[in-house]
């Protein structure tokens, strides 16, 4: 097997020379580098599993650092360490998406250790990865999650159209998805070899958005030299995207329907007939049919892009699969470390009566930016945003409870029991009847960090009273 | 608004160009600068030259897109190959720019740039 490679970051020669004896010795293939800029230089080929990654840095911060090592695809675990030693650097770290933290002066037995299960935990990743496509035909679609019956229609309608040619009219509420079914028909369809082609066809008037879907010859106009392919000609055999199609001009609209019809587009400023064997998705949040009847979209195009439509249903209509949902973003959020959040059942009951006017984006941003702010891996109703809570009447619902495996309503009992007692785990166990060890075990068993809140520090404000507290 | 280009005379008339149109305007010479600056500030546009030194600017976007998916980037270039100008769509850049390219025409780029990121509208 060859060695595993590991990429060293530290600002000062001595150690950083001493770590790649070290590493070397333990049969790593080390690199090094002084800072966080060369780190991510380095790291861009894709070729280093595994950094480890000293947080004083000059320049780039090690935190700012992490994160944009963290951002690559694929992302390379990262080890952090620091010779200031705090408790606040690892917990930022681990925010951010470290693997593990590791205090100097270092053990080098322990960090080889470390760096050798942060070297599996990568390989581990890239397996999944490739399982992941290998599974595609047991759940073809991962990224559009629920089980409602207005999700289930969609997924049936993505089923059917995409191994076609036909075009699909997406329409839906802004936030609820659209962009994702477009992926999943392009990703099921047989173009899928080439890159699905995106353009927002409301963010840019004529002349640009012109420019960007046909391209322009070379001297097509003032100040304008250079050849440009336009989206017509570099999506050829794919499929493009043309989200916000509502916000089209007449003019251009015109257009897009000639070469739709034709097969065959111009360059701005040439004569020449160039072929697109292009398949269209088109989306809006308008009604287009409506559109159409008022005469501000054009009635031939509506037919051509709308041979197939998806409604996508808005979150509210959906609010069973709001568990799925956040579980989802829980396990996809790009900080997510090795310990996943866990969410009470009143901070769900809440995220579910929410109407989420945003929809799931809103519910995603909303997830994410709770995942970075948590402590101690808990997501509380104390955690969520007020504009939530307002809106929101969290009542003992059993609801929540309906159709939870067993298990679950376990999980979310007991953390629900420590978060009322301020994580005190004999007290806890004291209530749940059950000993100490038992729910060490439990807790263990769900990934909850045993140290959880060390008892008595820094208590969450709870709105529950706690009688003989 | 970010500009990064490696040679100072375009980050110079470009920045130029925009303070015109009353845009607070930031350079940078490296994309691993641009990274960082867009840790620490969040930008309306960020506008990339492609072919810089060190990390290129096709990987810089894939990274600052996960770092800021909502950030328009106006992606400049002089070498409009046909498996560049594929590429850098594929990795969904807001609008693309072949040098020579007009003030005018990067001037409304940018504005339709900050329109769109102001507008807190992003596909979905």
């Amino acid at each position: 097997m060859e060695p595993s490679k590991v990429l060293v970051v530290h600002p000062e020669s001595g150690i950083r020379a001493l770590l790649v004896r070290m590493l070397s010795s333990f049969g790593y293939a080390t690199k090094s580098v002084t800072t966080g800029e060369e780190a991510i230089e380095e790291t861009a080929s894709g070729e280093i599993p595994v950094v480890l990654l000293d947080l004083d840095l000059p320049g780039m911060s090690g935190p700012e650092t992490l994160r944009a090592l963290r951002a690559m695809a694929p992302a390379p675990e990262v080890v952090v360490t620091t010779g200031r030693g705090t408790v606040d650097s690892a917990a930022d770290a681990a925010r951010y998406g470290a693997f593990d933290f590791v205090p100097q002066p270092f053990d080098f037995k322990d960090l080889s250790q470390i760096l050798r299960a942060a070297y599996d935990q990568t390989l581990r990743h890239r397996q999944a990865q490739h399982i992941k496509a290998a599974l595609k035909a047991h759940d073809p679609f991962p990224d559009i999650v629920g089980k409602s019956t207005g999700i289930k229609r969609v997924l049936a309608l993505i089923h059917k159209a995409a191994p076609t040619h036909s075009p699909v009219l997406i329409q839906g509420e802004s936030g609820t998805g659209k962009e994702l079914v477009a992926r999943a028909l392009h990703a099921h369809s047989p173009r899928a070899k080439l890159p699905l082609t995106i353009l927002d066809c409301g963010a840019l008037q004529d002349t640009l958005l012109e420019s960007e879907l046909f391209g322009h010859e070379r001297g097509a106009f003032t100040g304008a030299h250079g050849l440009k392919h336009g989206l017509f000609e570099t999506a050829n055999e794919g499929t493009l995207f043309l989200d916000e199609i509502g916000e089209m001009s007449p003019a251009t609209q015109v257009k897009v329907l000639r070469a739709l019809q034709s097969g065959e587009f111009r360059r701005i400023g040439s004569n020449r007939q160039i072929r697109a064997d292009l398949r269209i998705i088109a989306a809006t949040n308008k009604d287009l049919r409506e559109e159409v009847k008022r005469g501000r979209f054009r009635e031939d195009l509506y037919y051509r892009i709308a041979v197939i439509e998806i409604h996508m249903p808005p979150l509210r209509e959906r609010g069973e699969d709001i568990p799925l949902l956040v579980e989802h973003f829980l396990h996809t959020n790009a900080y997510g470390g090795r310990q996943r959040l866990q969410v009470t059942t009143e901070a769900l009951n809440c995220l579910m009566t929410y109407p989420w006017p945003g929809n799931i984006r809103e519910l995603r941003n909303c997830i994410e930016r709770l995942s970075v702010l948590a402590e101690n891996q808990v997501l509380t109703v104390e955690s969520l945003p007020p504009s939530i809570l307002k809106s929101a009447q969290p009542k003992e619902s059993s609801d929540a409870l309906a159709d939870l495996p067993l298990e679950e309503v376990e999980r979310l009992h007991i953390l629900r029991t420590l978060e009322r007692h301020r994580w005190n785990k004999k007290r806890a166990a004291t209530i749940l009847g059950i000993d100490t060890k038992t729910l060490y075990n439990k807790l263990r068993r769900y990934g909850v960090p045993l140290g959880g809140r060390p008892d008595g520090e820094r208590p969450a404000p709870s709105r529950e009273p706690r009688a003989g507290d | 608004m970010l500009v990064c280009d490696d040679d100072e005379r375009i980050r110079q008339s470009i920045s130029e160009a925009l303070a015109l149109e009353s845009f607070d305007v930031e350079t940078a010479e490296r994309a691993v600068d641009a990274i960082q600056k867009i840790m620490r500030t969040s930008y309306r546009a960020l506008v990339l030259d492609l072919k810089l030194p060190g990390l290129g600017g096709l990987d810089a976007i894939s990274i600052i897109k996960r770092l800021n998916e909502r950030l328009p980037i106006i992606v400049m270039t002089g070498h409009a190959s046909y498996e560049t100008e594929q590429a850098v769509r594929a990795a969904g850049v807001f609008y693309y720019l072949v040098k020579p390219f007009s003030l005018k025409e990067l001037t409304e780029a940018v504005k339709a740039a900050a329109r769109f990121q102001e507008g807190g509208k992003a596909r979905g």
